[in-house]
């Protein structure tokens, strides 16, 4: 059935045509319907802004959730490669305190800024922060110069790798830098001192004044 | 995809339609403004999405459509109204124009929506079946019985 057969009524179509337009709203009508509406409208619009926009603060606060959790988790989720440079770092930092004492006694009459011993600081504190690496991170001697009882004087090295333990030592004073710089130690075969302070040995070398 | 959140722009495109859908539906002018305005208030709170402009007269058509048929089901209505006030106003009318009103609300729910959409809209059986969803052949039927009760109603041949 095709749709000239439901539309075949002889007047009809004009007769509803006409009822329907007069079913129409009226200007008033219209008018008041649109200011409800728009009234509405800024409702809804003042509703939404008030309502909490979920989909932004549930997101934002996962986010600082995470964040403060990885901050609070990263020192003890540090990974093996980490600590060990940390560490590499730290006694990287203590080589060059003990760089230090070995520029100090640079030979008088040589200013120590042309020396060769002060150009090559650098080098020799890298060497220096080899062999502590080696001897465990052992950490800088305070004193200098350690003296015999006979009155020889011997400058204080590196530590050693040396384990001159249970070996025949003598009595020695060991002189620093500063007022409060000495204090007794142990010297074996003049060739390792031991301070009170460590178990170390460090190497000794004669001093010639 | 065009979102529809101009809502003047909306109500000017369509306010007409609702409100005489309503109207047929409710028989009256009160009912069938508060009906009209709770149908655009939908779309206000609640802003849709619409292919274009014959989307969002067809969806606005349906949802009327829906809303008076619940207003009809509602106990206190059906408790409180009686009879549409053009039924009441009728009686003492002899023009034509307020004949056909008062026939066509007459006319059994299921059928003044299709005869609306058929007769003033202009909508072809397949379009008002595809917005209605139902089987074309019934909105043909429809119609057809909708003419008959029609005729019959303003003194015409129902045959």
């Amino acid at each position: 059935m095709s749709d000239s057969h439901v539309t075949n009524l002889p007047d009809l179509d004009d007769r509803l045509q006409a009822a329907y337009a007069a079913m129409g709203p009226s200007a008033d009508t219209r008018n008041r319907v649109l200011a409800s509406l728009q009234a509405e409208e800024k409702a809804v619009g003042h509703r939404r802004l008030r309502r909490p926009h979920w989909h932004i603060v549930v997101p934002l606060a996962l986010a600082a959730c995470l964040a403060l959790a990885m901050v609070v988790m990263l020192p003890t989720n540090m990974s093996p490669t980490t600590r060990q440079s940390k560490q590499d770092a730290q006694s990287e930092t203590m080589s060059f305190k003990n760089a230090a004492p070995v520029t100090d006694i640079a030979p008088e009459g040589i200013d120590e800024e042309q020396s060769p011993m002060a150009q090559d600081a650098d080098s020799v504190a890298g060497s220096v922060a080899a062999e502590v690496d080696s001897a465990e991170e052992a950490p800088a001697p305070t004193w200098t110069v350690v003296e015999l009882d006979d009155g020889r004087r011997f400058e204080v090295g590196n530590p050693s790798n040396e384990n001159v333990d249970g070996q025949k030592a003598k009595k020695a004073t060991a002189y620093g830098l500063g007022e409060s710089g000495q204090t007794s130690c142990e010297v074996v075969d003049e060739r390792y001192v031991r301070f009170p302070h460590n178990d170390v040995w460090y190497a000794l070398s004669p001093l010639h004044s | 995809m065009t979102k529809t959140y101009d809502i003047a722009a909306t109500f000017e495109r369509n306010f007409d339609t609702v409100y005489r859908l309503c109207y047929s539906y409710l028989g009256s002018h009160a009912d069938a403004e508060d009906a009209a305005q709770t149908v655009f208030a939908k779309l206000v709170r609640n802003p849709r999405s619409f292919n274009d402009e014959g989307h969002e007269h067809a969806w606005l058509i349906v949802c009327a459509s829906n809303h008076c048929k619940d207003v009809l089901k509602s106990a206190q209505r059906t408790r409180v109204v009686a009879m549409p006030e053009r039924e009441q106003a009728a009686w003492s009318s002899q023009d034509a124009v307020d004949d056909t009103i008062d026939a066509v609300l007459r006319l059994p729910t299921k059928y003044k929506d299709c005869v609306y959409l058929h007769y003033y809209e202009g909508y072809k059986t397949a379009e008002i079946a595809d917005m209605l969803g139902v089987p074309a052949s019934t909105i043909r039927n429809r119609l057809r019985d909708a003419r008959g009760l029609l005729k019959k109603a303003l003194g015409g041949d129902a045959t």
